[in-house]
């Protein structure tokens, strides 16, 4: 009998000593199922996740609009301007809208395009909303505004249809304590143009720093510029950076919004001469979630 | 024989078992980021590397940066050294920040994660910076402009 009930509980042992290996291999790939299942939005310099057919050759511009959208409307002259100045240039462009019912003659009288017209996409593609456009150069994303945009902002991204002009921005001096929510895109003040030569001999001149993490920044980067991550630059921009020299932050292969927290940063820390270079930019939206 | 197999105590010990799995995958601790500052003003014991000779003879110098975990009691359960102008720095840095405390949290089961930044100055003395402590940032920042304006001073004075 004793015997029976040792071989029993040692069955039993054996029985919880397996399940618990199963259930913790079984429990691991669900939790990084829900952690993963977000999908990431795009930033510059991601490959852009479209479908083969999608790819209108080596060059081109994605239009994500929305016939529901206020600000889309409110742009929607602009997106028409947008799509004339490419066609010029023989630039092709995708429009990709979620309205699967109204899309193709809706979107196409809102623009007064024939150009290649999708549907959905918004979440395979990372599209946080609606206005965006997207600039695509072999496969990466070369620039990226999104929402309504402003006049300044507008002209920056007419200019970037020439591949050799880049758009230098640049914030308010005066960044003052209350204004400080990096929200605050109105705040651009100027804007210039600049081509690849003269872009050139201004880097000579002045400290190009990159904000992205070190694993960003040794993947690629820009070979003049200095990699400050932007969780660092409150302690070490004084110590690395000259404050009579002019500032311009890489922005072309990162998040805008970090571009622009620091910008901030170093305008608190007293560096007047702060330039974004190719920025892009982020205006009002309509988020994905609410289309 | 399959009698014994299913023994009555099988489905509880699977419940068990799976409650078992569920709380071993859960993290029991949080990350807490804490800024370079206030970093230095929670420190108990703050350690600073030694110049290394073999970097001083190289006349290596520059920032280095180390990020490191402090577990609930204040001691470092992780440092990592990412970016050290060489190796020797490198290894100076993580002994010393291995040797931080902080003071410890009672509320909560908090992993405080922070950046230490030293800064090797390989001058006359040569002098490793905390920059995680303000007036030795300021002192620092003082240094360099001055240095920066000898400089300029020699640049002009070269050109006359």
């Amino acid at each position: 009998m004793h015997s029976v009930f040792s071989q029993s509980l040692a069955r039993e042992a054996a029985i919880v000593l397996l399940l618990s290996v199963m259930g913790a291999a079984a429990i691991s790939p669900i939790k990084r199922f829900f952690a993963s299942s977000p999908v990431r939005d795009v930033a510059l310099g991601d490959t852009i996740n479209l479908k083969p057919n999608e790819f209108l050759g080596s060059r081109f511009v994605v239009l994500v609009t929305s016939s529901a959208c206020r600000y889309c409307r409110t742009n929607s002259e602009f997106h028409r301007k947008l799509i004339a100045e490419g066609h010029k240039r023989k630039i092709p462009f995708l429009v990709l809208s979620r309205e699967v019912t109204t899309v193709p003659h809706q979107i196409s009288a809102m623009l007064g395009t024939n150009d290649k017209i999708g549907v959905g996409g918004l979440e395979t593609v990372g599209i946080p909303g609606t206005p965006t456009i997207v600039l695509v150069e072999n496969r990466r994303i070369s620039g990226l505004w999104i929402g309504a945009l402003s006049e300044p902002q507008q002209d920056a991204l007419l200019s970037r249809l020439d591949s050799s002009i880049h758009a230098l921005s640049r914030w308010a001096d005066s960044y003052t304590r209350e204004a400080d929510h990096y929200h605050e895109v109105d705040k651009l003040v100027a804007l210039t143009q600049i081509s690849s030569h003269d872009f050139s001999s201004l880097l000579a001149r002045s400290q190009l720093v990159d904000v992205r993490s070190r694993e960003a920044f040794e993947r690629s980067h820009n070979e003049n510029a200095i990699n400050l991550p932007s969780d660092e630059l409150g302690a070490v921009m004084q110590i690395e950076l000259r404050p009579d020299k002019k500032v311009i932050l890489d922005c072309s292969r990162t998040d805008i919004s970090v571009c622009m927290i620091s910008s901030g940063i170093l305008s608190h820390g007293g560096f007047r001469d702060v330039w974004l270079f190719d920025a892009g930019a982020v205006g009002a939206s309509c988020s994905r979630s609410h289309l | 024989m399959a009698r014994h197999f299913l023994a009555p105590g099988t489905p509880g010990a699977i419940l068990l078992c799976l409650s078992v799995a569920c709380s071993a995958t859960r993290p029991t601790h949080k990350d807490l980021p804490v800024g370079y500052v206030l970093l230095f003003r929670e420190a108990r014991r703050i350690a600073v590397p030694v110049y290394p000779p073999e970097s001083l003879l190289e006349r290596n110098q520059g920032l280095a940066v180390a990020e490191v975990k402090f577990a609930p009691s204040g001691d470092p359960v992780a440092v990592g050294v990412l970016a050290a102008p060489d190796k020797f720095i490198r290894k100076a840095v993580y002994s010393s920040s291995m040797n931080w405390r902080l003071s410890p949290i009672t509320t909560g089961k908090w992993i405080r994660k922070g950046k230490l930044f030293f800064y090797f100055l390989s001058g006359n003395p040569p002098h490793v910076y905390l920059i995680n402590n303000p007036e030795e940032k300021q002192r620092l920042i003082a240094l360099m402009a001055n240095s920066n304006r000898h400089t300029k001073c020699i640049a002009y004075s070269l050109n006359l």
